[in-house]
């Protein structure tokens, strides 16, 4: 496969990675390098790896240690970069200030697909690395949104109890108050009925995604998950950037030209 | 190719597809299987585990499932308080799209608490197809420290 085509790919899937990661640095740049360390948590029964604020500060920032990679592409720094982001990844989704936020499950599983991509790429020929890269990115995607589907798969998502009290009774961000001040109690209840399952065969079609050719599922999971972001919260950037880019890059592996051979 | 990048290609490619297969599958069997509602309810709950365990429900993609409320107060909450409707005034709650544990952690005020010295009592209740968790944590400020202990 040619150094372009992978180059390409590597910096818009990266790039949608790092949009993810520090779109909430307002939050998290107070969060884990200041109160964290000020205010130590400290909960029962948990390893103190961990809690340890030093710990998820450095794996907080060390993506910006990606940036040279994108500047210089070069085989070995692309494959560093991923191993970084794929560590960092991880160390978030363990760690007790960060295990709930979903950007980084996105991240990690986005972080393996490069690596995969900056390992095999230079050493397998171009039919098996698109072959693959295509089919991993679909498998991605299928898996997340998957987990998603299954867990809501529950009657209190079914008929729209989560989504009722979650946004249309929680949020006081544009439309959920003006929804409440024009709707009854029971045509909100209903509404939120309805996002409730549409949400729900949405994240089953881009569960799918394994099933569907590439183009197709593509064009399916751009259009929901930016239909998602639209219809949710800007926030939801940080978990779908990297999702977005992960199907942008596989695609441009097909659709880029170029044909200047690896430096390996 | 030479053979030996074959074999790594093979490798890391099935590698990277058995990973993704075996997170696939306990996703599927989700809504049939207990002993996984368990585990993931656990994760959502703030249960402690071993680490490669913790590690494994953390990779474990299951964003905004299950139905999860928590509630605050600075007096012990015992279930027919957080069954009472409405609830008291001095206890709040919320629901929450996941992980609601989360809420132990006190992001938003955590110095002030630790300053404060102040308990609180914090619940999280979580449902998923007729089974139904419930935690109850007291935390408080010692030194520069937020200690968070499972209640008993």
């Amino acid at each position: 496969m040619s150094a372009l085509r992978v180059t390409l790919a590597f910096r818009v899937v990266a790039a949608g990675w790092l949009l993810g990661w520090f779109c909430k640095a307002g939050y998290y740049a107070r969060a884990l390098l200041w109160d964290d360390f000020a205010a130590r948590l400290d909960v029962a029964g948990f390893s103190p790896l961990v809690q340890y604020p030093l710990l998820i500060a450095v794996a907080w920032l060390a993506p910006l240690a990606v940036v040279p990679a994108l500047v210089w592409p070069r085989p070995r720094a692309q494959q560093a970069a991923a191993a970084l982001m794929l560590v960092a990844s991880l160390v978030a989704c363990i760690h007790l200030e960060t295990f709930n936020d979903a950007t980084f499950v996105t991240s990690f599983w986005v972080a393996l697909w490069l690596l995969w991509l900056t390992i095999v790429a230079p050493i397998a020929d171009e039919a098996t690395t698109l072959r693959h890269a295509r089919r991993l990115a679909q498998c991605i995607v299928g898996v997340i949104f998957l987990g998603g589907a299954m867990g809501k798969l529950t009657p209190e998502h079914i008929d729209g109890d989560v989504l009722l009290h979650v946004y249309f009774l929680g949020k006081d961000t544009f439309p959920y108050p003006q929804l409440r001040g024009a709707l009854t109690p029971e045509h909100l209840a209903a509404l939120a009925r309805a996002f409730s399952r549409i949400v729900i065969v949405a994240e089953l079609l881009l569960a799918a995604s394994p099933l569907l050719p590439f183009r197709i599922s593509t064009i399916l999971g751009a259009t929901i998950m930016t239909l998602m972001i639209a219809g949710s919260s800007l926030y939801l950037v940080s978990v779908l950037a990297c999702l977005l880019a992960l199907l942008g890059g596989a695609a441009l592996l097909s659709a880029a030209g170029g044909t200047r051979p690896l430096r390996t | 190719m030479v053979p030996r990048d074959i074999r790594r290609v093979r490798v890391a490619t099935m590698l990277v597809y058995a990973i993704v297969g075996a997170f696939a599958l306990a996703s599927l069997a989700l809504p049939w299987s207990r002993a996984l509602q368990r585990e993931a309810m656990a994760a959502h709950q703030l249960e402690p585990r071993a680490l490669p365990r913790w590690v494994a429900l953390q990779l474990w993609p299951k964003m905004y499932g299950f139905a999860h409320r928590v509630y605050v107060s600075e007096r012990p909450l015992s279930p027919a308080v957080i069954a009472a409707e409405p609830l008291p005034a001095d206890v709040e709650s919320a629901w929450v799209n996941h992980y609601p544990a989360r809420y132990v952690r006190f992001d938003t005020r955590r110095r002030e608490l630790v300053a404060a010295g102040t308990e609180l009592h914090v619940v999280v209740r979580s449902r998923y197809r007729g089974l139904e968790a419930s935690t109850a944590y007291t935390v408080h400020g010692a030194g520069r420290r937020l200690v968070v202990e499972r209640a008993r």
